[in-house]
């Protein structure tokens, strides 16, 4: 696991904007909502680019929130994040533990989702919104097809096996900078 | 009826729901972490309102963003005007969206395509 983590200590990816080490807090989520929207401000005119970046940070961070697992290991940290500048995108990285059950779920979403055209994913999303029913933790179960509409379906996910019941979740998500990352199928 | 005033914040929208004028407004930002709690007042003045509705009514959308568990609570909302239009009631819900704000345009044509109530797209 350290060394796919290494990439991102070291700042191969792009520039680091943020980096948080901890556990999923409400406070914490907020607190890195206010600082990316403030570096935001200060680092990215277009107000376009800004606004999408906000959106797929919200329903990663309200995700992980809303799914965080009471679990912690020796010298590691339960949650981390990372904000990233490339030359052309913005990148978001998180990683998370997550029960093995609840991995297996989120593999097959993930595999599916990512496997939809532009316009099937919107098909889904349309369907989820007007047919879904909230899910226990209060999500709406739109939150991964939105990340992945936002993004233009520019994400890599890992999932990383720490013991028999858990696996690290790291999900990094591309936010091409002064575009609207649209699918172009 | 008594209308109901709710004050925007950092991660909720400011609301206006006036009975009297058949008028509901949303504006700012709609990201709270438990929508379903958030929007369950608004839910249950709709719900009063519905049972007398008045001839028109109004309901006015300005956001800048929203979570995508605020689309769903919106979406119930926006639902439970379908039937009062069905019986002959004047229904209208106007989004408004800023120049060059793909996002919150397509958000608005997502709505506009899966609800059974008139619905306008406004480029302010």
């Amino acid at each position: 696991m350290l060394s796919q983590l290494l990439k991102y200590e070291n700042s191969e990816i792009g520039d680091m904007m943020l980096s948080y080490k901890g556990n999923p807090s409400l406070s914490t989520i907020n607190l890195i909502m206010q600082l990316v929207e403030s570096k935001l401000d200060t680092n990215e005119l277009n107000p376009r680019t800004r606004k999408r970046i906000i959106i797929v940070l919200i329903e990663i961070l309200q995700n992980i929130f809303l799914h965080r697992e009471e679990f912690t290991m020796l010298n590691f940290n339960s949650f981390i994040f990372y904000l990233f500048k490339s030359h052309e995108h913005y990148i978001i990285v998180s990683g998370n533990y997550i029960k093995r059950d609840k991995a297996n779920l989120l593999m097959e979403k993930l595999q599916n989702f990512t496997a939809l055209s532009g316009n099937d994913l919107k098909d889904e999303y349309l369907n989820k919104l007007g047919n879904g029913i909230f899910t226990p933790e209060g999500g709406a179960g739109l939150g991964l097809i939105e990340i992945i509409r936002k993004s233009g379906g520019n994400l890599q996910n890992h999932f990383i096996p720490v013991d028999d019941d858990h696996y690290f979740f790291l999900l990094e998500v591309k936010i091409t900078a002064n575009s609207n990352g649209k699918f172009t199928d | 009826m008594e209308n109901l005033l709710i004050d925007g914040t950092v991660k909720t929208p400011s609301i206006i729901l006036e009975a009297d004028k058949g008028r509901l407004e949303f504006s700012g930002r709609s990201i709270p972490e438990n929508s379903i709690e958030f929007y369950k007042p608004v839910v249950e003045w709709v719900d009063t309102y519905l049972e007398r509705p008045r001839d028109r009514t109004l309901i006015v959308i300005k956001l800048e963003y929203f979570n995508t568990s605020s689309s769903k609570s919106l979406f119930e909302i926006f639902k439970k005007f379908e039937n009062i239009f069905k019986s002959g009631k004047t229904v209208l819900v106007r989004w408004f969206y800023e120049q060059e704000d793909e996002d919150m345009q397509e958000s608005g044509e997502d709505f506009r395509d899966i609800l059974k109530i008139p619905f306008e797209l406004i480029l302010t």
